[in-house]
């Protein structure tokens, strides 16, 4: 602010000193003088007019200099105006204590011009420097706090229903150190249903490692959502998942920002678990009967240390009941203030403590000994907690919305699936995706839905072959229907009549000779399925498979 | 020393640059020690050894650093290697899955036998 600008309030009960002062400010450019007779007008003034600095005579009848230094520094409105004690050299006592009140400055009468120059201008550019100061800060804490909104916008918000086909209990936590964190977590069913779920820690904390945070997160969902289900079988692992991320993090990472995960997939039906460790703590599964364990593994590197990293995959299995307990280091390092860590184990005995409890309790249970522990000291590290369980029932029914928006799993009489597909053996995995979402919505073992996939991959092989002897492309339709204690198979086609139930037993073959082809799927069939219908109805083959086994509906 | 200090002593065996590190290195200091670092590139240092044998503690932000100052060795064709990685130092190297990602010597006298760049 240019000296045209100030605004400066002389305040002194002597017309000499106001006039003297006044013409020797506005010599040095300062246009707004503005004077009071006394500490009663001056307090007008500052109510009513923007003042930048105000020079204050000690020495008045009625309300003195010190008393309207008391009222402006108890006003938080006028608190921060400079104020420049005037007085006489005898009343260097009265300056003194003044100053100690939060006067900025004094100036003897009779004034010396240099000095008024110099301690009014040193009083305004503090002033100045103070202001720009606030508002920096108002500005950035705004965009912190914009940004911390945009972050915890990224966890996930709600947690899917339980049910057969979606049955794990999730609750997470993240506390960041600082207005924005540098941990993620994150946890999501993909689209074949397998349960996925992530832990992480970027290295450092703040507006850095939330934007590493941001784009971690954001690559590994669509990895998994998007990029998985694309893949071939034997790359629909968690090690896949990993190596892809930790090559595209590498990339442009001058500042060699590193992240720490643990990525695990949760088959719904047998609660096998798939994972990775990048340099991240390894978590621990707490049984349903109690025990704790910690899950093995050498940890490798973290993502984006190495762009070339081979993650190697470990396997565990939650059973009915069992949950897992994923924590980045911010937890053990929790300190309290005479500098003890809350260490691993702190954690394992609480983990024990809270055996059978479900995520949200779990975590909460540890939270609240971290939070007692480290009660008072500041927080050093984010602290960020994940737990996962397998529900203790076998085969949930719809148990409820947890928390956040989900959907309820509707108990329905009968399910159908219905596909059409061309007459083309390279073109079945449609149908093996179909059963195995069927399999999973409905919770069927892992030994009949092998005996389904195979009865249905051979019988649809089976129309493709010998249905249409003349070629050309024709339609296949297939109806799958679940219903309780059975899955039910339909194929129709409209080539020529095949009745595969005729086909008898195959002979032992000879050796050196091949079994014909077709009857051999027949007999398998026999094997897989209870019941095998067959008819032809208008010109159409109808095949019909019934299977008895265990279906949650 | 305080809790949060650092101290780094510099010193040098025939072609070989070896910085000490004392105390724990954490966001607040390991600027500190890749600022160091780079000092000694600029000034001409072909062969630097970090030696952590005094070290109590360090956290991802020194993690970082050492791989800040791997690249930057890298690109100026110097040599860089760490030693004495003990204790509880080595095993949040090892937790952190970060042991091999680093030319680590045991003692300081083996940093040294490995001479400087050719």
């Amino acid at each position: 602010m240019t000296p045209a600008e100030s605004a400066l309030l002389v305040v002194d009960d002597n017309e000499d000193n106001r006039y003297t002062l006044t013409r020797r400010l506005k010599r040095e450019g300062y246009a707004k003088v503005v004077t009071a007779n006394d500490g009663r007008q001056a307090l007008e003034i500052l109510k009513e007019q923007q003042i930048d600095l105000m020079l204050l005579d000690i020495m008045m009848p009625e309300m003195d200099g010190y008393q309207v230094l008391e009222r402006i520094k108890a006003d938080a409105s006028l608190r921060d105006i400079p104020v420049i004690m005037i007085s006489a050299l005898e009343e260097i006592e009265s300056v003194i204590r003044c100053v100690e009140l939060g006067a900025e400055d004094y100036l003897p009468k009779p004034f010396n011009p240099t000095l008024l120059r110099a301690r009014v201008g040193a009083s305004l550019e503090k002033k100045r420097l103070r202001d720009e100061v606030r508002s920096s800060l108002a500005r950035l804490e705004q965009e912190l706090e914009a940004a911390r909104a945009l972050q915890l916008g990224m966890l996930p918000g709600g947690v899917p229903a339980v049910s057969a086909a979606q049955p794990f209990q999730v609750h997470g936590f993240m506390d960041p150190a600082r207005e924005v964190g540098g941990d993620l977590y994150d946890f999501f069913y993909a689209p074949d249903g397998t349960f996925c779920f992530l832990i992480g820690d970027i290295s450092g904390k703040g507006a850095g490692a939330a934007m590493f945070m941001a784009r971690t997160r954001s690559l590994a969902r669509m990895a998994v959502v998007e990029l998985l289900p694309r893949l071939p079988e034997d790359q629909r692992n968690p090690a896949f998942i990993a190596e892809v991320l930790n090559r595209e993090l590498s990339q442009n990472n001058r500042e060699r920002m590193f992240v720490t995960l643990f990525l695990g997939f949760v088959d719904p039906a047998d609660g096998g678990l798939r994972y990775i460790n990048a340099g991240h703590p390894l978590p621990y599964i707490l049984r349903a009967d109690g025990r704790l364990e910690r899950l093995t593994g050498k940890p490798q590197p973290p993502l984006a240390v190495r762009s070339a990293t081979r993650y190697g995959q470990h396997a565990a299995r939650l059973d009915p009941g069992d949950a897992l307990f994923a924590y980045t280091d911010g937890v053990l390092e929790a300190m309290a203030d005479g500098g003890e860590l809350y260490s691993a184990a702190r954690l394992e005995a609480q983990l024990r403590a809270a055996a059978g409890a479900a995520p949200d309790a779990l975590v909460q249970s540890v939270r609240l000994d971290v939070d007692g522990f480290a009660a008072g000291a500041s927080k050093s590290d984010d602290v960020t907690m994940l737990a996962v369980r397998r529900h203790p029932q076998p085969h949930p029914a719809a148990v409820g919305i947890q928390d956040g928006p989900g959907r309820t799993a509707a108990a329905a009489p009968a399910d159908t699936t219905e596909l059409v597909l061309p007459n083309d053996l390279t073109q079945l995995e449609p149908l093996r995706a179909a059963m195995a979402r069927i399999g999973a919505r409905h919770a069927i073992a892992q030994k009949p839905l092998f005996d389904l996939q195979v009865a249905l991959d051979e019988m649809v092989s089976n129309v493709i072959k010998y249905a249409w002897p003349e070629g050309g492309s024709h339609e296949i339709q297939v109806r799958i229907t679940v219903r309780s204690g059975q899955v039910e198979i339909e194929i129709a086609d409209d080539g020529k009549p095949f009745d595969p139930l005729e086909a008898r037993a195959p002979p032992v073959p000879e050796p050196g000779r091949r079994p014909k082809p077709g009857g051999l799927g027949v007999h398998m069939l026999r094997q897989l399925v209870e019941r095998i219908d067959y008819a032809r109805v208008d010109g159409r083959n109808h095949l019909k498979m019934i299977k008895t086994c265990d279906v949650v509906m | 020393m305080g809790a949060n200090a650092m101290e780094i002593s510099e010193s040098k065996a025939g072609e070989v640059c070896v910085l000490a590190v004392a105390g724990r290195i954490d966001s607040s200091n390991a600027e500190q020690l890749g600022a160091r670092a780079s000092k000694l590139f600029a000034e001409g240092e072909r062969h630097l050894v970090i030696d952590l044998e005094q070290v109590l503690y360090l956290t991802s932000a020194a993690f970082r650093v050492l791989l800040v100052v791997t690249d930057e060795a890298d690109r100026s064709a110097c040599r860089f290697a760490l030693c004495s990685v003990l204790g509880q130092v080595r095993e949040l190297f090892e937790m952190g899955g970060l042991l091999d990602v680093f030319t680590i010597h045991a003692t300081r006298a083996e940093a040294l036998a490995h001479g400087p760049a050719r």
